[in-house]
């Protein structure tokens, strides 16, 4: 049994209140997926679960001049198929669908899947590799973290015990020649990943690779950016190069030094990563073009 | 009526699927309380002090126990070995040390954590192949000699002291075998083999409820697999007269082998009594799939001797079974395993080492298939790497090696209702084997692969019955035989419909009670068809025999002439008729009285067997019977990833009669699915201390449905080939479904894309590093 006190504030600044009170003794609860994990685990003990389940204006997905905005609140479940109504957010199609499972998708928040900086996550990798952001709330005001910041390690984030996530930007990117995609490969359906990699490429107008980002999951504590692999690809020919796309992939493998666990050898992860860059860029470029 | 041989459905079908079935976990008693256990977190320590008396005043805490409350008493299968609680020693992490009774499980939990152990660490013994030597590092029991041991081990100049199981078999002049293949142009063929660290990991975890009754006698529920096993266990650790242990048995949410014993209900009733109230005890997920046992390691180095025709003339096997801290349920796997050796093969040279040791690990236990499902593994992938060096059809190979009906295997097994040719040849056809797989895009590529299995039931073994007939015709089933999910309960049933032609809701279960219900062996080695159908078929001849002989009178016939069925009593040949309830009614008085006619038949089915001499692996048959099956995969290998998809998946099995054919389809979907857990998914992993470090369902990869092949791509084959005691010609189903499945797989991995992997299970991250070996080094063929 955990013991501990439950509260349900019903807006923004109520729950900042609170977290401002408990701090460092209190969590917010969105869906609690991850939450049970961590209570059962014991690796947190809080005193006080503030839950965001009636805090209003969290569930809204808009789109806008700066991107698409996302209410911490939305569910995993409504996100599926969200690349069709707004098509810069077709990298998340890739893996909303399979992830965990139905009940868990249900259940399961935006907010929560960031913010609980698991260092397998593919949506912390898919929303840096999108060039994301996080609004964050907190009685003092609010501030805006790039995704690049957010996570700050293995279930650590940038946020402050007081702070509670409200909103994720996608910033907006020409769909005609710039496109993203995710790939990952899991040992069973519904598991977290053994490695994910996020491709983002935008093309000038002769099959050259104007920007790249790669970003790798669950080969260190917190998503990362494949530099070397980004460098080699921005300014050179893409389109058609396999070449350059294989390179990429060999460049981001061996610049990672995953840990082994359980799950996979450090070794068969840099495979991995290899194969994963190569998929997820092609499927990328594709886009790009197609 | 035939009911038997149709697909009657399951009747604990309802209440399980609307949730009203009980399960140990749903049992409450008045005033019961919650017991948690203290477990060692060291793999190998002495126990120098245990401190309770924070714990003990919590408030909460109705009990506290150690080794020190019990009776010093060390318990096992066969070699008595263990105590209920660490005594001075702990062998493995997990290890129970202490326990709590309280008001709630979250106080005993937190008293658990009050009690202070002083321990002192022991270097811990992991590698089997070290724990086998003569002067190992670390001795695990230094009083084994003085055990209690109920069997004996092959002769040996000096034990090595970690050893607790030692068999050898010596079949024909394997000198000559090898010298024969070596001089007439055939082959030599060496490879070692290793299977991994399995757990039965049950929907329902380990549990039980105790309850003392104020004469002195011991009531226990507990979810096992045989409430006689768990009696004698319990009577034994509580140094009670078996009379005084009362043990029921609820419906089981899956047992695999692993609740054989029912160790943590010893402990519940240790507390219940100290305490003086019910305990109900419910291992956690991770308490149930890191410190109950598991179907532990094999190491096979095998050695064959083989014609250039690819004819086996010899085989040579030193096994080590990678046993834990205590060899538990696991102390007969060296010996049984040893039947997948010759198998189904005719094998004129046989020589086997078979060992099991003591290492700081959890221990071994039973698992569907107890020993061969892992022996399979290293014989099937032989021959698949026999027929490939011989040139010859795997298929083929194999039914040019299989013995005909009426031989004997090279331990003395006679190849009776010998059905292994035709489930081969059915699994090949369904699997179109004759086709090679189509070539797909790099980096995928498909196989297929196949394999042939047995299994046998063991022996000595019985089963009682009793039916009772009542007044309305209805009849009762008194068993101990347990529904673990497989079907047991309907396939007696139908059994008792059947010899009465009565509809199958008018028979009843009375289910496992040993106040009331009589002895079963255990649902364990594919038995419970076999030998409590031929129990329940002999108790219904029983009571007819009796309601013919109270009804000779009334229809003025002698007994033999008499015809019990469908409720009613006639006379063969005539119309002369009576029911079965007007057996009932006793004319002088009003009403039925039916204690002046108490129908009640009994029986006992008996198999007896002599143990084989564990020098020689030689002597009498040794077991009830041998099932036959085979199995054959495509699948689809990605080189990149090394993931392995099933595409296709055959089981072939013979059951003799398929008393429920729906029945029989389960065990081949279900076996089938667990097999494909075991070879490509399933390993429990441990740190450097011994620890298990995936001891969740989230990190122990059971398969998901996602990972099983579409049903139109799992196909079913039932082959029925009678065998001449079981019941309507019936053999079991349970085990013989995951024998053949990890060679199968493994054998289509090499077809698809060239490698071995020798040790199970088949992990996309070994795929992906033998194929980079066997790229790196160009050489695609086997030596
Ligand atoms: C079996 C399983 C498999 C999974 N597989 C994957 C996978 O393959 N890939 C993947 O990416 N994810 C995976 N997940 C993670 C899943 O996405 C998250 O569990 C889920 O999205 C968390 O959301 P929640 O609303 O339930 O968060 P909660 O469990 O309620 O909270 C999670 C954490 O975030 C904090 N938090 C939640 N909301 C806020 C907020 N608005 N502001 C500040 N802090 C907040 C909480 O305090 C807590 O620390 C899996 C989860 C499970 C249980």
């Amino acid at each position: 049994m955990i013991d501990c006190q439950y509260l349900e504030p019903t807006t923004v600044s109520e729950a900042c209140t609170l977290l401002a009170e408990h701090g460092d003794d209190a969590k917010v609860v969105a869906g609690g997926q991850s939450m049970a994990i961590l209570l059962r685990n014991g690796l947190i003990q809080p005193s006080h679960l503030i839950s965001i389940q009636h805090v209003s204006g969290l569930e809204d997905i808009v789109a806008s001049d700066e991107g698409v905005k996302i209410g911490a609140k939305v569910t995993l479940d409504r996100l599926i198929g969200i690349g069709e109504t707004h098509p810069t957010l077709r990298a998340l199609d890739d893996v909303i669908n399979e992830l965990a499972d139905q009940q868990i998708r249900n259940f399961a928040t935006l907010g929560g899947a960031i913010c609980e900086a698991h260092p397998a996550s593919d949506i912390t990798v898919v929303l840096s590799t999108l060039n994301a952001s996080v609004k964050l709330a907190s009685a003092g005001g609010e501030r805006v973290v790039s995704m690049c910041d957010f996570v700050t390690g293995a279930f650590a984030t940038a946020a402050q015990s007081d702070e509670l996530l409200t909103e994720v930007v996608v910033p907006s990117f020409d769909l005609g020649s710039a496109a993203a995609a995710h790939r990952r490969f899991v040992l069973r359906a519904g598991d977290y990943p053994v490695v994910g990699v996020g491709a983002f490429v935008s093309l000038d107008g002769s099959g050259g690779c104007q920007d790249a980002r790669i970003v790798v999951g669950n080969c260190s504590s917190a998503p990362a950016h494949a530099q070397e692999a980004e460098t080699r690809l921005k300014g050179h020919s893409i389109v058609g190069n396999n070449g350059a796309i294989a390179e990429a992939g060999e460049l981001a493998a061996s610049h990672v030094a995953p840990s082994s666990d359980p799950m996979a050898p450090s070794e068969y992860k840099i495979d991995l990563v290899n194969v994963l860059t190569r998929e997820a860029l092609a499927e990328a470029v594709a886009r790009a073009t197609g | 009526m035939n009911v038997v041989g149709t697909s009657a459905k399951r009747i604990d079908g309802i209440e399980k699927v609307t949730g009203s079935a009980e399960f140990t976990t749903d049992i409450v008693l008045p005033r019961m309380i919650h017991a948690k256990l203290k477990r060692s977190p060291y793999a190998h320590a002495k126990i120098l002090n245990i401190d309770t008396t924070k714990a003990e005043q919590m408030p909460g805490v109705r009990a506290v126990i150690t080794a020190a409350d019990l009776p010093d008493i060390r318990l096992g299968i066969l070699t008595l070995d263990e105590h209920l609680l660490a005594h001075d020693k702990t062998r493995l992490v997990g290890e129970p040390v202490a326990a709590v009774a309280a008001d709630t499980p979250e106080i005993a939990r937190a008293a658990c954590e009050q009690i202070e152990v002083e321990y002192e660490e022991l270097p811990p013994l992991f590698d089997p192949e070290e724990a086998i030597r003569l002067d190992p590092p670390v001795v695990l029991h230094e009083e084994y000699e003085e055990y209690e041991k109920l069997l004996e081990l092959a002769e040996m100049d000096e034990r090595p002291p970690n050893l607790w199981q030692a068999y050898r078999i010596r079949h024909g002049d394997i000198d000559a075998a090898f010298k024969k293949a070596e001089d007439e142009g055939g082959h030599i063929i060496e490879n070692r083999y290793a299977t991994g660290y399995v757990h039965t990991a049950c929907m329902e975890p380990h549990g039980a409820v105790a309850q003392w009754s104020s004469d002195g006698t011991l009531t226990l529920w507990a979810g096992g697999q045989s409430p006689y096993i768990a009696r004698d266990g319990l009577a034994k650790a509580l140094d009670l007269s078996p009379s005084k242990v009362r043990v029921i048995v609820p419906f089981v949410g899956g047992a695999f082998g692993g609740k054989l014993t029912v160790k943590e209900g010893a402990i519940a009733a240790a507390l219940a009594r100290k305490a003086r109230r019910p305990v109900k005890i419910i291992l956690t997920r991770a308490e149930d799939l890191s410190a109950t046992a598991a179907r532990t390691p094999f190491i096979f180095d095998i050695k064959d001797a083989v014609t250039k025709d690819g004819i086996l003339i010899g085989r040579k096997v030193t096994s080590i079974l990678w046993g834990g801290g205590y060899s538990g349920e696991g102390i007969l796997k060296p010996i049984f395993s040893t039947h997948l050796y010759p198998g189904s093969y005719r094998l004129a040279a046989l020589w086997v080492d078979s060992y099991g040791v003591y290492t700081n690990r959890v221990s071994g236990g039973a698992l569907r298939g107890y020993g061969c499902a892992e022996s399979a593994w290293a014989v099937e992938t032989q021959m698949d790497i026999i027929a490939r060096k011989c040139d010859i059809d795997a298929v083929e190979l194999r039914i040019n090696n299989l013995l005909n009906e009426g031989e004997r295997t090279a331990i003395t097994m006679p190849a009776h209702a010998f059905s292994a040719h035709e489930c081969l040849t059915k699994c090949a056809d369904a699997i179109e084997w004759e086709t090679p797989s189509e070539s797909l895009e790099h980096p995928w590529y498909r196989g297929k692969g196949i394999a042939l299995g047995n299994k046998y039931s063991f022996a000595p073994t019985a089963s009682s019955t009793e039916l009772k007939v009542h007044e309305d015709a209805s009849c009762e089933l008194r068993t101990s035989a347990v529904d673990l999910g497989q079907g047991a309960y309907t396939i007696l049933t139908q059994i008792v419909a059947d010899e009465f032609g009565i509809e199958i809701d008018k028979v009843k279960l009375v289910t496992p009670d040993t106040a009331i219900t009589p002895f079963d062996h255990v649902a364990g080695s594919s038995r419970q068809t076999f030998h409590t159908g031929n129990a329940t078929r002999m108790a219904c001849d029983d009571a007819k025999r009796q309601i013919r002989e109270l009804a000779a009178p009334k229809l003025e016939a002698h007994p033999d002439d008499l015809e019990v069925s469908g409720g009613r009593i006639s006379v063969k040949g005539s119309s002369k008729s009576i029911e079965v309830e007007d057996l009932f009614v006793v004319e002088m008085l009003a009403g039925k009285r039916p204690a002046d006619v108490e129908v009640i038949g009994k029986a006992t089915w008996e198999v007896s067997a002599s143990p084989h001499d564990p020098n020689t692996g030689q002597g009498e048959e040794p077991m009830a019977y041998m099932g036959h099956g085979a199995q054959a995969a495509e699948v689809e290998v990605n080189v990149e990833t090394g993931q392995v998809r099933i595409r296709k998946f055959v089981s072939a099995i013979d059951v003799g009669k398929a008393m429920n054919p729906q029945g029989v389809e389960m065990q081949n979907y279900g076996g089938g699915c667990m097999g494909i857990g075991i070879a490509l998914h399933e390993d429990m992993c441990f740190d450097a201390s011994g620890e298990m470090t995936n001891a969740s369902l989230m990190d122990y990869k059971i398969p998901s449905i996602i990972e099983m092949p579409l049903k139109e791509y799992m196909e079913s084959i039932i082959v029925e080939v009678p065998h001449q005691h079981g019941p309507y010609g019936a053999k079991g189903a349970g085990e013989i479904v995951v024998v053949p499945t990890s060679p199968a797989i493994g054998n289509a991995i090499y077809d698809a894309i060239g490698v071995r992997i020798w040790d199970q299970p088949l992990t996309p991250e070994k795929v992906v590093k033998a194929w980079k070996e066997k790229t790196a080094s160009g050489n695609g063929s086997e030596s």
